[in-house]
């Protein structure tokens, strides 16, 4: 029995006699950092059940104050320590070891690396996760004895990995202390392929309790070969999620085969998501809308491989196969297998594989499916895939160039009920306007969209409007889908919005054209990829890109600008031509408008040819313009003096120069961001009054 | 013995005397009440049970049995409208939540208890200290030495989620 409530109901109840153990129910149920940093602020009660419930932090500021951690957080059991600055830096130097990185703070802020990790452990007693920025296997050689019961690893490199380390060594002391190690993130670490499979063998306690491994890296260059694979697999029998990019190019040496997957399933089979990229898809571009669809060679892999993968995985839940080669006869195999042998069958993805319709359309239970460049996928073909998998909620098609408006707009009209997720990009026949024509009866349910900002003349669009209606024996869903939305107009759920421009268009008519997104009240994150060569573009306008007719998004919070698949000249841009600065300038002007902008990300255009992305001095003035920043990440160097503009921000709270691209910078020239002025920066920028 | 609380109907009395009848297959909703029908299911031959709850008022008593009813009731109970429903459910004053948390927790109704704490939460979120304090009525019991402190330790922890990726 409940002891009675101390006071008569009669009487007002006060929050803080409230049963404890409802209180901090109430607490944990905030996750936002800045909302439970508020909360401890209120009262000793409150902090100290905050303080117990706060399972997860991402440990912020300089690791030369890591001596002064606090202590208070001891629940915490997700404890990231990826993001201290300097970005990038070793936490944990030995002090003899340090000819990579030069600068002399360095050097002090590393003088017991031993205590450092000590300190950390006495902080964070019960943290089961960890992830770290391991530039060199100091870190982990240091950290890993005190958490010898650790779960889960997350290991970040955007650094050349030190070429004179023996193989597998970034891993070593990790596999070795940490016995009960069950899974291992290594998708944003710069490794060799061949570092893997000796780490693993030699750790084999270690490697059979794994059961999450994510090697599907954009950072390696050819992705892992089928020896490789192999081994990993028979090295990690247990293993329920696998992940990695893969060399399927039938001309690499040693490739990935059907026999490669086969016997990749007998190693482990309660595996419930295969992951296989080839390398090319997660690092390469777009690929030209314009070619016929098909690869130049075939795959190794085919109907065998899906056959067997499907027959001896029997949990398997999810299935992406990415290549960048033909797989032509797979359709079958999913026809015949899938249905009956793998019950809980829900997400597929598939690149370029071909007549694969049917074979889809067979999987009836899949709740998310994406489509990478298949030549042969009609309208016809979509069609099917809606009628048969009626339960899809997350859509991709990337690259179909038959598909056009009256195929998706028949699969919306199927699946209204379900689809709220849409990702749809380099499909030739889709320009802008007939896919937002063609998802604008289900435009109120969606809450997450992806789209290529392709604009065309209105007039070609306009003719053949009428006859695409009747294609389809579905005309009646369609009919009877548009009268029930008719009464919620504009996007009024859509809250992430993913969108790609090649290089020197605007945006302006995302927001201006016919069936545009011209009302998204509760839109708060967006992301702007921006992709191509500005050398052989001409001359932008010079009202620039139109950050600012985003202003009518009344909750955008989050807003990532990404510049960083632009190529320009840096400094040395020949007679009229522009240098990247003004580009910047271009991309950037208006941002300041946006006055709800709360954290941006920002990636500055780069010049290839001397591997620099740079923040420049117009770029810096108008980001200063973004009155209401709280957090800018630049995922670039940048000058000292330039960054000392953003100190006009004046609620900016946390401003970090991420190189997270490889390779990252292994030393900064003179004038650029180094250790030093970083530093400074910072003090200069917590050494402000905060208010909250 | 099986399963007695579906067959009967249960009589729910609060404080100050105000009934209320509920369907046996709505009071399983509480586990107090499952537990209490199960010790007592040797008596009653009449299905009907009754249960005094001495510390709930009539009118928090009468909000709770809606939320039951909705609850129980599978087939008007679909997600989205289930949702809409319960964030009108949950529109009260402070006051009347704080009794209906102690009224959820006393009765042990789990789907309540969720309801009702996620809008407290909801309610801090967003918010400045003061303003939390404004709100909920509670004292400052700080130093400024001890609240420099929370401050310091927050510098480590202002960071937040790390950035999330859309490809």
């Amino acid at each position: 029995m409940e002891p009675p409530a101390p006071h008569p109901a009669a009487q007002e109840t006060h929050i803080n006699e409230l049963p404890d153990a409802i209180l901090s129910t109430i607490i944990s149920l905030i996750s936002n950092t800045r909302a439970r940093n508020s909360a401890s602020l209120v009262c000793h009660k409150w902090s100290s059940i905050e303080r117990s419930t706060r399972t997860s932090i991402s440990l912020r500021g300089n690791v030369r104050d890591l001596f002064r951690v606090p202590t208070s957080f001891r629940s915490v059991t997700h404890l990231d320590l990826s993001n201290l600055s300097p970005w990038g830096h070793s936490l944990l130097h030995d002090s003899n070891d340090l000819q990579s990185s030069s600068s002399s703070s360095s050097s002090s802020s590393s003088s017991d690396p031993d205590l450092i990790a000590r300190l950390i452990h006495l902080a964070f007693p019960s943290a089961s996760s960890i992830s770290l920025y391991a530039r060199d296997p100091s870190a982990f050689l240091h950290l890993s004895p005190h958490y010898p019961s650790l779960l889960h690893a997350k290991l970040l490199r955007f650094h050349q990995r030190p070429s004179h380390l023996p193989l597998g060594s970034d891993f070593k002391a990790l596999l070795d202390n940490c016995l009960n190690l069950t899974s291992l993130d290594l998708s944003c670490f710069y490794f060799w392929t061949e570092d893997l499979p000796p780490a693993l063998q030699s750790s084999p306690a270690a490697a059979a309790s794994l059961t999450t491994l994510d090697l599907l890296s954009r950072l390696s260059s050819d992705g892992f070969k089928s020896q490789e694979i192999l081994a990993i697999s028979f090295a990690c029998p247990n293993l329920r999620r696998l992940s990695a990019s893969c060399a399927f190019h039938p001309r690499l040496v040693d490739p990935i085969s059907s026999d490669t997957l086969l016997s990749l399933a007998s190693h482990c089979p309660r595996l419930l998501a295969l992951v296989l990229a080839d390398a090319s898809s997660l690092s390469g571009g777009r690929g030209n809308p314009d070619d016929e669809g098909y690869a130049q060679e075939d795959a190794l892999v085919g109907r065998v491989a899906v056959e067997g993968l499907l027959a001896s995985l029997p949990l398997l839940e999810e299935l992406c196969l990415d290549l960048r080669q033909n797989v032509r006869d797979a359709g079958p195999a999913f026809e015949a297998v899938a249905p009956s042998k793998c019950p809980n069958f829900r997400s597929l993805k598939l690149g370029q594989f071909h007549s694969i319709d049917m074979g889809i359309a067979a999987c009836k239970g899949l709740e998310q499916l994406s489509i990478v460049n298949s030549a042969d996928l009609t309208d016809e073909g979509l069609v099917a895939i809606a009628r048969g998998c009626h339960r899809l909620v997350k859509l991709e098609i990337h690259g179909c160039k038959h598909v056009t408006e009256a195929g998706v707009k028949t699969l919306a009209a199927l699946l209204w009920s379900t689809l709220i997720d849409v990702r749809i990009s380099c499909c030739k026949n889709l320009c802008t306007t007939r896919l937002l024509r063609a998802l604008a009866p289900i435009r109120d349910r969606i809450q997450r969209l992806h789209i290529d900002c392709i604009w065309e003349d209105k007039e070609s669009n306009n003719n053949n409007n009428e006859e695409e209606d009747t294609e389809f024996d579905d005309f009646v869903i369609v009919k009877k889908c548009r009268y029930s939305t008719d009464m919620g107009r504009g996007w009024k759920r859509l809250r992430y919005l993913l969108i790609w421009i090649p290089v020197g268009e605007v945006l302006m008519p995302l927001v201006e054209m016919d069936y545009c997104l011209e009302s998204c009240p509760a839109l708060e994150e967006m992301y702007i990829k921006v992709e191509g060569d500005c050398r052989r573009c001409p001359k932008p306008t010079p009202w620039g890109f139109g950050l600012s007719s985003l202003e009518r998004f009344p909750n955008l919070k989050k807003m990532s600008m990404d510049c960083g698949e632009v190529d320009g000249y840096a400094l040395t841009a020949p007679m009229g031509e522009m240098d990247l600065s003004l580009w910047e300038r271009f991309y950037l002007s208006g941002v300041g408008r946006l006055r709800e902008l709360y954290e941006l990300d920002y990636w500055p255009p780069q010049d290839r040819g001397v591997n620099q992305r740079t923040l420049s001095l117009p770029a810096a003035g108008l980001l200063a313009e973004c009155l209401s920043l709280r957090k800018l990440f630049i995922h670039g160097t940048a000058h000292e003096h330039f960054m000392n503009f953003l100190l006009n921000i004046p609620n900016l709270r946390d401003v970090q120069l991420r190189e997270d691209y490889y390779p990252a910078p292994e030393n900064d020239m003179s004038t650029e961001m180094r250790v030093d002025s970083c530093s400074r920066f910072e003090a200069q920028l917590n050494r402000r009054p905060i208010h909250d | 013995m099986a399963s007695p609380s579906h067959t009967r109907t249960v009589t729910l009395k609060s404080c100050d005397d105000v009934e209320f009848v509920l369907d046996g297959s709505v009071a399983t909703l509480s586990q107090t009440l499952v537990s209490a029908m199960a010790e007592d299911s040797s008596s009653s031959d009449d299905g009907t049970f009754t249960w005094c709850v001495s510390n709930i008022t009539g009118e928090v008593l009468a909000k709770v049995v809606e939320f039951c009813n909705k609850h129980a009731d599978i087939s008007s109970s679909r997600g989205e409208d289930l949702k809409e429903w319960d964030k009108a459910f949950i529109s009260v004053e402070l006051d009347l939540l704080y009794d209906l948390i102690l009224a959820a927790d006393n009765l042990n109704i789990e789907s309540l208890l969720d309801l009702t704490a996620q809008r407290v939460a909801d309610e801090i979120k967003g918010k400045m200290p003061h303003e939390i304090r404004m709100l909920f009525n509670i004292e400052k019991d700080f130093t400024d030495e001890e609240e420099r402190e929370i401050r310091r330790e927050h510098a480590w922890a202002y960071g937040g989620e790390s950035l999330k990726s859309f490809l």
